[in-house]
């Protein structure tokens, strides 16, 4: 068994870039100072400003709540304006009662490709038919 | 007493069944017809006697359908049972039942005529 002993290796700074070490330690802060000088130069650009022409209108600006009213309002009303359009006539039918058609079936009958006389005529029964050679079926629901 | 409301059929669901009606009759050759209100109390003679009533019973084919009853009669005349026979009738009266109990009468009435065409057809013969 072989026993444990410290070993220091001593590093080189920057050996591989070749740069010397004050130079890379010098990075950063050249980088913060042009980040710097373009702030400040930025905000001096934007506080640069004209006054309008002579020969402009000078518009009042509305209040907040007229933009608000007209921002928000006007598309709300063109929303309910398409939904009351969508919406009323299916609104109007189910107010009539047109919903369950078998309500209005109870006193109503229809007939499609039914025959010339009408159902009351038949109903009465005068005419009797030949039912032995009928077919078909019956059911409920 | 039953309150009557509304106009029972909308215009686009009579449009349904008058266009489902006139395939049928072109499908099959033979005539559709289809009733809808109420029957007596003996809805099978109710609706052979509407059958009768048609203008070529033996060829036609009668769907008398009683929502408020709930009942589906299907008549079918001497000629046209002979490619329709009842068994077929059954399987599409099953059909509307099923169409008829989730509330789609005019739907149920026209899968029910589609159904009947397609089985009064018969199969197609490739050697006349």
């Amino acid at each position: 068994m072989g026993t444990l002993t410290t070993v220091t290796v001593p590093l080189q700074p920057d050996s591989q870039s070749g740069r010397p070490p004050v130079v890379a330690a010098r990075r950063p802060g050249l980088r913060a100072g042009a980040v710097s000088v373009g702030v400040v130069l930025g905000s001096w650009a934007a506080t640069a400003a004209a006054a309008p022409p002579d020969g402009w209108e000078h518009a009042s600006n509305d209040s907040m709540l007229v933009s608000l009213l007209k921002l928000v309002g006007i598309p709300l009303l063109v929303v309910a304006v398409v939904f009351l359009l969508v919406y009323l006539p299916s609104m109007m039918r189910r107010g009539r009662g047109g919903a369950d058609p078998a309500t209005y079936f109870s006193e109503h009958s229809e007939w499609f490709g039914g025959p010339r006389t009408t159902p009351e005529a038949v109903e009465s029964g005068t005419d009797q038919v030949e039912h032995k050679a009928l077919g078909g079926a019956s059911a409920r629901w | 007493m039953p309150v009557p409301g509304g106009e029972g059929f909308s215009a686009a669901e009579r449009q349904q069944i008058d266009k489902a009606i006139r395939a049928a009759e072109v499908e099959s050759r033979f005539e559709f017809s289809v009733y809808v209100g109420p029957a007596d109390e003996d809805t099978r003679d109710f609706a052979e006697r509407l059958h009768g009533e048609l203008v070529t019973p033996a060829r036609s084919v009668l769907v008398m359908v009683d929502p408020v009853a709930r009942i589906l009669e299907v008549v079918t005349g001497e000629q046209a049972r002979r490619e329709l026979d009842d068994n077929e009738v059954r399987l599409a009266i099953a059909e509307m039942q099923s169409e008829f109990a989730t509330g789609g009468l005019a739907s149920g009435i026209v899968r029910g005529v589609n159904r009947l065409a397609a089985h009064a057809r018969g199969p197609r013969t490739l050697h006349a």
